[in-house]
């Protein structure tokens, strides 16, 4: 496995385009894999760097468009279809799939270059922000159950005295506990820890008025 | 038209360009919009209502604009309207009611309603009718109903104009109504025109135009297989270009990298260009696109699409085909150039011929391995059978002669032998042998 900060897959049934695509993005510094078939694809394992697919339409094993389809929901790096005949009801279908852009060959290269740039850039910005959140999770796992209970009534604005009346606690033991999430959550202040709540999708569990 | 009826049966038909007309004959009239529709009909009631004729309109207009449009024409129709000489009936409730009936009911229909017009002391009946959409679906029943009118209102006092949207009918459905009713009608300028030329003119219009789209479909599909496999090496080139200017503008240059990719664009050009070859061989018809066929079926289409042309000619097509006949590989519209070709010669060799009986027979059956079909003519023949094969060699005075040289370089391109032969009697029978697909070779 080679180690880059990126990797592009070239997935095309032609060998010469995949070379010459190869070639391309070489010699403006981009690293690349080139792939004949959806399975090779498939079976290609990942590395954990931000990618994007050139993905051929017409592919010998499955249709590019399939291919799509069966990735699905599971988060996937950005594809730039081509196409040796762009026929506008399979360049839609790939568009409302989630297709960064769909390319008819022959295609100018600074076309093909500024949509790998920047499906590189959204699929970076994609694997920060999933970082930020595993970061977030695993935290959230080291609470313990009653933590878990203090913290969407502490992120919901409620006073102490309210979320311990709330929990049948003192209010002693409830600060107690507050301290802990904070700390195990690594927030700042109370303003952070609801940007957490918030990234978690941990809804706020009681109106201060409640 | 014929000309052998008395002064009386004639009446005056009201389309413009067309005087007066026997009754008893039924045309067909093909429209784009419903205001040419509407045009030519008006001026058709209008002459029928004008010599006390019963008038029944069935319409795909609404009842009321179809009215209206009369109206405009003519004073007193209300009147005409109540008193049931002037009937207005609505395409899809008339289609609705003739559902399930036979040929022979509608014909009887029509002969029904003229004997009750007559006896209420009208002129004739005449009638316009309207329906080709609502049958799309089912046009063999339309065709069917149109046949048997044709036949039934002969000689009665019967007039029936059919209207047909084209754009609603297929190509194949125009040339069926054209053959169903006695006359066409057909628009030259302000002017109609109806006589049994424009029948041929139509018929031969109609031909060419279903040769055009067939051809076209199978140049679309070409082209579309071209543009894809020249597109793959012309996009490695372009991608291969486009690194090779990188590495040469590279500080320092990568004069390596850059020779490499300058040779990669030579070889996918040339192998463009290869494409390029290819495509040309392929109308020299050394490669085919070959699917499994049953060339029974293909035989089948071409006397269809003969027909004509054999009547004209006078000839009479007869096929013996073998049942069960096994398939062969072979490209589809190439076979069928070839048997339109052979049978083409076959009624042009018998043009000559007076009194005998023209008769060309088609038979296929299975020969060893092969499959053999023959095209056995009764024209003069040939002197020299082998002659015929060589490019430009012609007895005819228009042609190239290219024909059956191309036949037979088709046929071997599908590994079969194609041979003409002197027949006992007269005439002459071209002969051709495909292999059998090798799975159906038992």
């Amino acid at each position: 496995m080679m180690s880059t900060d990126h990797l592009v897959f070239i997935v095309d049934d032609d060998d010469r385009v995949r070379e010459a695509l190869q070639e391309l993005l070489a010699a403006t510094g981009l690293c690349s894999v080139p792939l004949g078939s959806a399975t090779e694809y498939i079976a290609y394992p990942k590395p954990d760097v931000p990618s994007c697919v050139i993905l051929d339409v017409e592919l010998p094993d499955i249709n590019g468009l399939d291919l799509q389809r069966q990735l699905g929901d599971r988060y996937h790096p950005p594809i730039i279809f081509v196409t040796g005949h762009g026929d506008i009801p399979s360049s839609v279908r790939a568009m409302k799939a989630g297709a960064l852009d769909f390319l008819t060959k022959p295609f100018s290269d600074q076309e093909l270059l500024r949509l790998v740039h920047a499906a590189l850039a959204q699929d970076r910005e994609r694997r920060a922000r999933q970082a930020d959140l595993d970061r977030l999770n695993q935290r959230f796992q080291t609470l313990t159950p009653r933590e878990r209970e203090v913290l969407p009534l502490v992120v919901s604005g409620l006073l102490n005295k309210q979320a311990a009346a709330h929990l049948g606690i003192s209010e002693v033991t409830l600060q107690i506990h507050r301290a802990n999430v904070m700390r195990k959550m690594e927030a700042d202040s109370l303003a952070d820890l609801v940007r957490m709540a918030g990234s978690l999708d941990i809804p706020a569990a009681h109106s201060r008025h409640a | 038209m014929s000309d052998d009826r008395p002064i009386a049966d004639l009446t005056k038909y009201g389309i413009p360009g067309i005087d007066q007309v026997p009754f008893g004959i039924h045309v067909c009239h093909f429209y784009r919009a419903q205001e040419d529709l509407v045009e030519a009909l008006v001026p058709y009631f209008a002459a029928g209502l004008g010599n006390n004729e019963n008038c029944v309109w069935v319409t795909p207009l609404s009842t009321d604009r179809a009215a209206a449009a009369l109206g405009k024409a003519l004073v007193g129709v209300d009147a005409m309207l109540d008193k049931g000489q002037m009937r207005i009936v609505d395409a899809k409730s008339w289609h609705a009611s003739a559902n399930g009936m036979d040929e022979h009911a509608v014909a009887q229909f029509w002969l029904h309603e003229e004997k009750t017009a007559l006896a209420k002391g009208y002129q004739g009946l005449r009638s316009a009718v309207d329906t080709s959409s609502l049958f799309a679906d089912d046009w063999d029943t339309l065709m069917g109903y149109e046949g048997a009118v044709s036949d039934a209102i002969r000689d009665r006092r019967i007039l029936m104009l059919c209207s047909y949207d084209t754009q609603r009918c297929q190509a194949t459905g125009v040339l069926e109504a054209v053959r169903t009713h006695q006359h066409t009608l057909e628009r030259r300028d302000v002017n109609w025109e109806m006589d049994s030329l424009v029948r041929e003119e139509a018929l031969r219009t109609m031909r060419a135009r279903l040769e055009y789209a067939t051809q076209l479909a199978t140049l679309a599909e070409l082209s579309a297989a071209i543009a894809h496999e020249v597109n793959q090496p012309l996009a490695a080139v372009a991608a291969n270009a486009a690194a090779c200017l990188r590495w040469l503008s590279d500080t320092p240059p990568n004069l390596e990298r850059a020779r490499l990719t300058a040779e990669r664009i030579v070889r996918d050009a040339n192998s463009a260009s290869d494409v390029v070859n290819r495509v040309r061989a392929l109308f020299k018809h050394s490669t085919v696109a070959t699917v499994p066929l049953n060339v029974n079926e293909v035989i089948e289409e071409v006397r269809q699409l003969m027909l004509d042309e054999a009547s004209g000619g006078n000839v009479r097509i007869e096929t013996d085909l073998e049942p069960d006949l096994p398939r062969t590989l072979a490209d589809r519209v190439q076979m069928q150039q070839v048997i339109v070709n052979l049978v083409r010669n076959g009624i042009e060799a018998m043009d000559s011929t007076r009194d005998l009986l023209k008769l060309l027979s088609i038979r296929s059956r299975r020969d060893g391995s092969n499959v053999r079909v023959d095209v056995c003519d009764r024209g003069s023949g040939l002197r020299d059978p082998e002659n015929v094969f060589k490019p430009f060699f012609t007895t005819k005075k228009t042609g190239m002669g290219m024909g059956l040289a191309i036949c037979r370089s088709i046929i071997e391109a599908h590994r079969g032998r194609l041979w003409a032969t002197q027949n006992e009697g007269w005439g002459t029978t071209f002969c051709f042998t495909l292999p059998i697909l090798s799975n159906e070779l038992q």
